[in-house]
C-alpha cells in the first residue's frame, strides 16, 4: 500500500481525520494515525489545534481537543507564561462554546481532560482551578484567572461559594464542572507523589481543590435527585463516581488526615444515595471500596448511618434476595458491603452482645448458607468463608491474649461459628456428575478452591480454645450416615475430616473418634459398595486412609482391610494413582508392622503385573510401598531373598526389552506384558506412530524405574542411627547372598545399558538408580562397590546424550567416598579424572555443554577439595594447566551456571594452602616426599595462575560480569585477599591493565576500591563494595534498580 | 479509576526471575536499546505484577509442621526460624523434610495502602 503523504492544506487534514474514524484495515489506520501524529508533533501543531476546535464535526473537534493534549504533555515547556494563560483562557472559551452549542459529550469530555492536563504542566497558573472554571462557566465568559484572584474575597469567593455557584448554573454545565474534576483527580494521580517534578501539583490539587467538596455537596443534594429530568440523575451518578475517585487519592496523600476531614462532609450524603436505586451501583461500590481500603474515613457516625441501613427495613430485603438465590451483581454488591462492614469492624463489632451487632453476625453466618453450589452459581460463598476465616483467627488472638473482661461474647462468637461450620459442610457437597461437567472451568476450579478455603477454616476452628467438638461431630456423623450411602453427605465429611488429619491423625488420645470412621462398616461399604460410590467420593475415603496413615500404625488391625481395598482400586483409571500414593504412604508408616505380610504383597502385585498393566506411576508407588516393607525386615537372607521376588519382576520387563530391540521375540499387543511398554490403559487402543523400538525402549525405562524405587525404598530408615566411625556400606558384611542379588542387579543394568547406549531416559534411570546407594552406610543390594560404579561411568564417552547429567551422578559418587579406604578412592577418582578431562577436551569450545561445562568444574572442584594430590601429584603439568585454563575461561565467560561453578572451583582452590592440605595429606598413606611435592605443585600452580585469576576477578567486577554474577564473583575475590600475600600487587595489576573493561572509573577511584577491599579482609561488606564498583565502572544509567 | 500507584517490595527482584529480569534490562541498556527510566519503570511493573500474582492467582497451598525456634517482628516484618520442618503439598503428593526453614513475611497490604 503507498504510503499517504502528509497533507498540504487544512482541509485534508479534515478529510483524514474523518477517515480515522471511518471503518477501515487496520494497515490504513495505523498510516493515517502516522500522519496525523506527524502534524501533531509539528511546531504548527498548536495552531492546527485551535482551527480543529473550531470545526463544526464532532470527530474533527475531538482531535483538537486530543491534539491540545498531546502538545501539552509533550511541548508544554515550551510556551511562555503569557502564551500558557492564553491556552487557558482558549480552553475555557472552548468549553463555554461547546456548551452552549450543544456539541456531544465526548468532546466536552475530552476538553475536560485537556483542561486537566493544561493543570499538571501549570499549576502555578491556574490557582483554585474548579471554583475559577465554575466562575467562567456561571458568566459564560473566559474570565482571566487574576480577575478571580485579585477581587477581594469578599467580592467573588465567598459570595459566590461553588455551591452557590453550581445551584445558578444549568446541569450540563454543573456536569461538565464534574468531569473536569474527575479528571483532574485521576490524571494528577497518576503522576508520581514522590517526584520533585510533580510535588507542586499535588499541593496545589489540595489546596486549590477544595472547591469540589462544596460542589460535589450541591450535585448530591435531595434537590438535584428530586429533579424530574434524568439529567440530575446522571449528573448524581458522576458525582459519586468522581468523590469515589477523590477519596481514592486522600487516601494516598501523605497529608491525608486533612483531605479526609473535608471529604467526609460528603459522607452520610453519600450513604444515603445507596437508598437510591439509580445511585445504588455507584455509591454502593464507593463504600465497599472505602471500607475495604481506607475504613477509617468514616467516623462514628458514618458508621452508625451504615449499621443502621445494614440493620433496617431495605436492608432486610436485599438480604432475602440474596438469600433466595438472587445473584446478579446488585444483590452481590450487598452481600459484600455486608463483609466490607464486619471485615472493618471485626474486632470490635466480635465482642459486642448488643441486639444489632448479633443479628449482624447471625445474617453473616447465613450468607454460607445462601442456595446455589459455591463460586459457579452463590457468589458470595468464597468472600464470606474468608471473612469468617478472619473472624476466626481474630477469635483466637483474643481468647489467647486472655481478652475476656466480657466472656458473655465468648459463647455468641461460639454459637456463630459453629452455625457457620454447619451450613459449610452442606455447601462443599459436590454437584451431581452432570452438574459439574456442564460449568466452565473456571467454575470448576472455584468451587474446589472454595472446599479449600473451607478446609482452611475447619483447620482454624478446630485450633480455638472453646468447646467446638469438631472431630467427634464429624466422626459420628460419618459413621451414622454409612448406612444410608448418602455419598455426597459422606464425601463432605471425610473431606472435613482430612482437613483436620494435621492437627488429629498423630494424636492417639483422639483414637476413641477416629475408631467410629474407620470401622468395619466402613471397610464394609467401600468394598461391597464400590460400584455404586461416586468416583469422588471414593478418592476423598482413600485420601482419608492416608492422611490417618498414623492411625494405622496404632491399629494395624485395620491394615488389611485398606490395604485390600486400595490394591482393588489400582486398576481403576480415575482411583489408580491415588490408590498407590495411598499404599506407598501406609507401607512408609506402617513398614515395621507389615513385614510379615510382604509374600501377600508380592502375590497381589504379580497378579497386577501379569493381568492388567497399571499406570507407571501408579506402578512406581507400589514398588517402593512393597520395598520399603522389605528394607524393614530384619534378616538379611530374608530381605535380599523378597528383593529377589520383586526384582524379578522388573529384571523380566528389562530382558523383554532386550529381545524385542534385538527382533528376537514378535511384539503382541495383546499381551498385557507387552502392553507394558505402552503405559496405557487396557481398553486404550496403542498409538499408531508407536514403532516396536519405542515399545522395547519404553519398557526397559519402566523396567529400570522399578528398580530404582526398590533402590529408593529400601534405604535404610533415615531415623536410624548413624555410625560416624563406620566403614562405608560397601565394606561391610556382605553375606553370601548380597554379591549373588547385586550380580543379578548389575547384569540387567549392564543389558539395559549396552542394548540402550543411545537412550536418554536410561541412561539417566540408571544414575539415579546408583545415586540411590550413594547415600547408605550399610551394606545392601544398590550399595555397589566403588569399582563398579567407576567402571559404569568410564563406559560412557561424550556422545553419551545428556553426558552432563551423568557427570552429576559422578559428583555424588565423589562425595559419597568420604569414608573410603585411600586405595579404593585413589584407584577410582585416578580413572575417573582422565575421564573427566577427556569429555571436555572433547567440546569444541569452553561452554559448547554448559551442563558438562558446569558438572565437570564441579567434579574438579570437589576433587580439589577432598584429594589435592590425584591433581598436584599424579597429573601431569599440561593437565594442571588444562583444568585452570579452562575454568578461567569459563569465569570470563556469559553462562550464569559453569562461571559459578568456576567461581566456586577458585575459591577453593585459593584457600587450600590455608586449610592446610598437608594436614588433610597426611591422612593418607603419602610419603613426605610425595606430600612435599604436591605442597610445592599447589604452590607453583598459585603462583602461576594468581595473576590470570586476579585479572579474571577484576575485569568481571570491573563491569563485564552480569550485575546478579557480582555476589558470586566475590567468593573467589575475598579468598585471594585473605589467603594469598602476592594479592594486593595481582590486583593491582589486574585494575591497571590497559584491558581493563570500563573507562568510567578514575585511577584514584581504582586505588580506592583496591584499598577498601584491603582493609576490609574478605569481611561481608566486601560485597557492597564491590557492587558499587561494578556500578562506577558500568556507568550511572544503571543505578536504576538498588 | 486511577489512583497515585502505590509501592510494592522490591524484594522479589531478588527471585531468579527478577535477577534473570534485571540482567536483561542491563544487557538491553548495554546496548542502548532502552533507556534506565523505563527500565525504572518496568521494574516497578515487575514488583507490582509478581506481589498481585501470587495474591490473586497462585492457589498452591502447603501445611508445614516443625518446632518454632525463633520469632521475631521487626520493622514490619515477621521472622520466624522453625526446625525440624515437615512440608506436606497438597492433595498428599509430596513430602519434603528440612532441618531449619527461615520464614520471612512482610504485612500483604501494598505499602501505599497503608495509613
Amino acid at each position: 500500500m503507498d504510503a499517504i503523504p502528509l497533507p498540504s492544506n487544512f482541509a485534508e487534514v479534515e478529510r483524514l481525520i474523518q477517515a480515522l474514524y471511518q471503518p477501515a484495515p487496520p494497515q490504513t489506520i495505523a498510516q493515517i494515525q502516522e500522519v496525523l501524529q506527524t502534524l501533531q508533533k509539528s511546531a504548527g501543531g498548536w495552531q492546527l489545534a485551535q482551527s480543529l476546535l473550531s470545526s463544526k464535526d464532532e470527530n474533527i473537534k475531538f482531535f483538537g481537543a486530543l491534539t491540545l493534549i498531546v502538545k501539552l504533555n509533550t511541548e508544554s515547556s515550551a510556551l511562555s507564561q503569557d502564551d500558557a494563560k492564553q491556552l487557558l483562557q482558549s480552553l475555557i472559551g472552548w468549553l463555554i462554546q461547546f456548551l452552549e452549542d450543544g456539541s456531544s459529550a465526548l468532546v466536552v469530555r475530552k476538553l475536560c481532560a485537556a483542561l486537566a492536563t493544561f493543570f499538571i504542566h501549570f499549576p502555578h497558573l491556574w490557582s483554585r482551578c474548579i471554583l475559577h472554571l465554575l466562575y467562567c462557566l456561571h458568566g459564560s465568559r473566559a474570565i482571566p484567572v487574576e480577575d478571580v484572584d485579585e477581587k477581594p474575597r469578599t467580592e467573588v469567593i465567598e459570595q459566590h461559594t461553588s455551591y452557590e455557584l453550581a445551584s445558578e448554573m444549568p446541569l450540563t454545565r454543573v456536569q461538565a464542572v464534574i468531569w473536569f474534576a474527575a479528571n483532574l483527580v485521576e490524571d494528577v494521580g497518576k503522576t508520581d507523589m514522590n517526584s520533585t517534578k510533580y510535588a507542586d501539583v499535588h499541593r496545589r490539587l489540595w489546596h486549590d481543590g477544595q472547591d469540589v467538596i462544596p460542589l460535589l455537596a450541591f450535585a448530591l443534594s435531595p434537590a438535584l435527585s428530586r429533579l424530574p429530568s434524568e439529567k440530575g440523575k446522571t449528573v448524581q451518578q458522576e458525582s459519586v463516581a468522581c468523590a469515589q475517585s477523590w477519596i481514592a487519592y486522600a487516601q494516598r496523600t501523605p497529608a491525608s488526615a486533612n483531605i479526609d476531614k473535608s471529604l467526609r462532609s460528603l459522607s452520610i450524603p453519600l450513604i444515603n444515595c445507596v437508598y437510591d436505586s439509580d445511585l445504588y451501583d455507584a455509591a454502593i461500590e464507593l463504600l465497599i471500596d472505602s471500607l475495604n481500603n481506607n475504613s477509617e474515613f468514616f467516623e462514628e457516625a458514618q458508621l452508625e448511618a451504615i449499621s443502621a441501613m445494614l440493620d433496617g427495613e431495605w436492608a432486610q430485603k436485599r438480604y432475602q434476595m440474596l438469600m433466595q438465590g438472587d445473584f446478579e451483581r446488585d444483590s452481590v454488591q450487598f452481600g459484600s458491603l455486608m463483609l466490607a462492614y464486619g471485615d472493618a469492624l471485626l474486632t470490635r463489632l466480635m465482642v459486642a452482645i448488643d441486639d444489632r451487632s448479633q443479628r449482624f453476625w447471625a445474617a453473616l453466618a447465613g450468607l454460607t448458607s445462601a442456595p446455589g453450589f459455591p463460586a459457579g452459581e452463590d457468589k458470595i460463598f468464597t468472600p464470606t468463608v474468608e471473612l469468617w476465616a478472619t473472624f476466626v483467627e481474630t477469635f483466637n488472638d483474643k481468647l489467647v491474649e486472655g481478652d475476656q473482661d466480657n466472656d458473655l461474647w465468648v459463647p455468641m462468637a461460639t454459637g456463630h461459628v459453629t452455625q457457620v461450620v454447619s451450613n459449610c459442610w452442606q455447601k462443599l457437597q459436590w454437584p451431581p456428575a452432570d452438574v459439574f461437567d456442564s460449568w466452565e472451568n473456571d467454575e470448576r476450579s472455584a468451587f474446589k478452591e472454595a472446599r479449600k478455603d473451607v478446609a482452611d477454616l475447619l483447620q482454624a476452628v478446630y485450633a480455638l480454645p472453646v468447646d467446638i467438638p469438631l472431630l467427634s461431630t464429624f466422626a459420628n456423623s460419618f459413621l451414622q450416615r454409612l448406612p444410608s450411602c448418602s455419598w455426597a453427605e459422606l464425601e463432605a465429611t471425610a473431606f472435613c475430616l482430612n482437613a483436620l488429619s494435621i492437627s488429629v491423625a498423630q494424636d492417639e488420645q483422639h483414637d476413641d473418634k477416629l475408631i467410629m470412621v474407620f470401622s468395619p462398616l466402613f471397610f464394609n461399604a467401600m468394598k461391597e459398595q464400590a460400584g455404586a460410590m461416586q468416583p469422588r467420593a471414593r478418592q476423598t475415603f482413600m485420601a482419608l486412609i492416608e492422611r490417618y496413615s498414623d492411625y494405622f500404625v496404632r491399629h494395624p488391625e485395620v491394615l488389611p482391610p485398606a490395604l485390600n481395598i486400595l490394591f482393588d482400586s489400582l486398576s481403576d483409571p480415575a482411583l489408580g494413582k491415588g490408590s498407590a500414593q495411598t499404599i506407598a504412604s501406609l507401607c512408609s508408616s506402617c513398614r515395621s508392622i507389615l513385614t510379615g505380610e510382604v509374600p501377600a504383597f508380592i502375590a497381589q502385585y504379580s497378579t497386577i503385573y501379569s493381568s492388567h498393566p497399571i499406570d507407571s506411576v501408579a506402578e512406581e508407588r507400589v514398588i517402593n510401598g512393597i520395598a520399603l516393607i522389605i528394607g524393614a525386615i530384619a534378616d538379611n537372607e530374608v530381605r535380599l531373598g523378597a528383593l529377589s521376588q520383586l526384582f524379578a519382576f522388573a529384571r523380566m520387563d528389562i530382558e523383554r526389552s532386550v529381545q524385542l530391540a534385538r527382533g528376537m521375540l514378535p511384539v503382541n499387543m495383546q499381551d498385557p506384558l507387552h502392553r507394558r511398554g505402552l503405559n496405557i490403559g487396557w481398553a486404550q487402543k496403542p498409538p499408531e506412530q508407536m514403532t516396536v523400538a519405542d515399545i522395547a525402549v519404553e519398557l526397559c525405562v519402566r523396567g529400570l524405574r522399578c528398580v530404582l524405587f526398590m533402590a529408593r525404598g529400601v534405604q535404610s530408615f533415615d531415623d536410624g542411627p548413624v555410625d560416624l566411625d563406620a566403614a562405608p556400606g560397601w565394606q561391610g558384611p556382605r553375606g553370601n547372598q548380597l554379591p549373588v542379588v547385586q550380580d543379578d542387579i548389575l547384569s540387567a543394568l549392564n543389558q539395559a545399558l549396552v542394548t540402550f547406549p543411545n537412550d536418554y531416559e536410561v541412561i539417566k534411570a540408571i544414575c539415579e538408580i546408583f545415586k540411590a546407594g550413594f547415600a547408605e552406610w550399610e551394606p545392601g543390594p544398590f550399595v555397589f562397590p566403588p569399582e563398579t560404579v567407576t567402571n559404569f561411568f568410564t563406559s560412557l564417552s561424550s556422545t553419551t546424550p545428556q553426558i552432563g547429567t551423568v557427570l552429576k551422578t559422578a559428583c555424588s559418587f565423589l562425595s559419597s567416598l568420604r569414608n573410603a579406604p585411600e586405595a579404593q578412592e585413589t584407584a577410582s577418582l585416578t580413572r575417573l579424572l582422565p575421564w573427566v578431562l577427556t569429555l571436555l577436551q572433547a567440546m569444541p569450545d569452553p561452554e559448547g555443554d554448559i551442563e558438562l561445562s558446569q558438572n565437570a568444574i564441579d567434579f574438579v572442584q570437589r576433587l580439589i577439595n577432598r584429594r589435592p594430590d590425584i591433581i598436584f601429584g599424579r597429573q601431569p603439568q599440561t593437565v594442571i594447566e588444562f583444568i585452570f585454563m579452562h575454568s578461567l575461561r569459563v569465569l570470563e565467560g556469559s553462562n550464569p551456571l559453569p562461571k559459578a561453578a568456576a567461581a566456586d572451583l577458585w575459591s577453593t582452590f585459593i584457600t587450600l594452602r590455608s586449610n592446610d592440605p598437608l594436614a588433610r595429606l597426611q591422612k593418607q598413606t603419602l610419603s613426605e616426599e610425595n606430600q612435599a611435592a604436591v605442597w610445592d605443585a599447589i604452590s607453583a600452580a598459585m603462583e602461576h595462575f594468581g595473576p590470570l585469576v586476579s585479572r579474571s576477578l577484576i575485569f568481571q567486577v570491573g563491569g563485564n560480569a552480569a550485575r546478579s554474577e557480582v555476589d558470586k564473583l566475590c567468593d573467589p575475590l575475598k579468598k585471594l585477599v585473605v589467603n594469598q600475600k602476592h594479592a594486593q600487587a595481582w590486583l593491582e595489576q589486574a585494575l591497571f591493565d590497559d584491558n581493563f573493561p570500563s573507562t568510567k572509573v578514575s585511577a584514584e577511584e581504582k586505588r580506592a576500591f583496591l584499598r577498601k577491599l584491603l582493609n576490609l579482609r574478605g569481611a561481608r561488606n566486601t560485597n557492597q563494595v564491590v557492587k558499587e564498583f561494578w556500578l562506577a565502572c558500568r556507568g550511572s544509567q544503571f543505578a536504576y534498580a538498588s | 479509576m486511577a489512583a497515585n500507584q502505590p509501592s510494592f517490595y522490591e524484594l522479589y527482584r531478588r527471585s531468579s526471575i527478577g535477577q534473570a529480569l534485571l540482567d536483561t534490562l542491563d544487557g538491553m541498556i548495554q546496548q542502548q536499546n532502552m533507556d534506565p527510566q523505563l527500565a525504572m519503570k518496568i521494574l516497578a511493573n515487575f514488583d507490582r505484577a509478581v506481589a498481585e500474582t501470587l495474591n490473586d492467582k497462585v492457589k498452591a497451598r502447603l501445611q508445614f509442621k516443625g518446632s518454632l525456634d525463633t520469632y521475631r517482628f521487626c520493622d514490619e516484618v515477621w521472622t520466624f526460624v522453625v526446625k525440624n520442618v515437615t512440608f506436606k503439598m497438597e492433595n498428599g503428593q509430596q513430602t519434603v523434610i528440612a532441618d531449619k526453614v527461615k520464614i520471612l513475611s512482610c504485612n500483604a497490604k501494598k505499602a501505599g495502602d497503608e495509613k
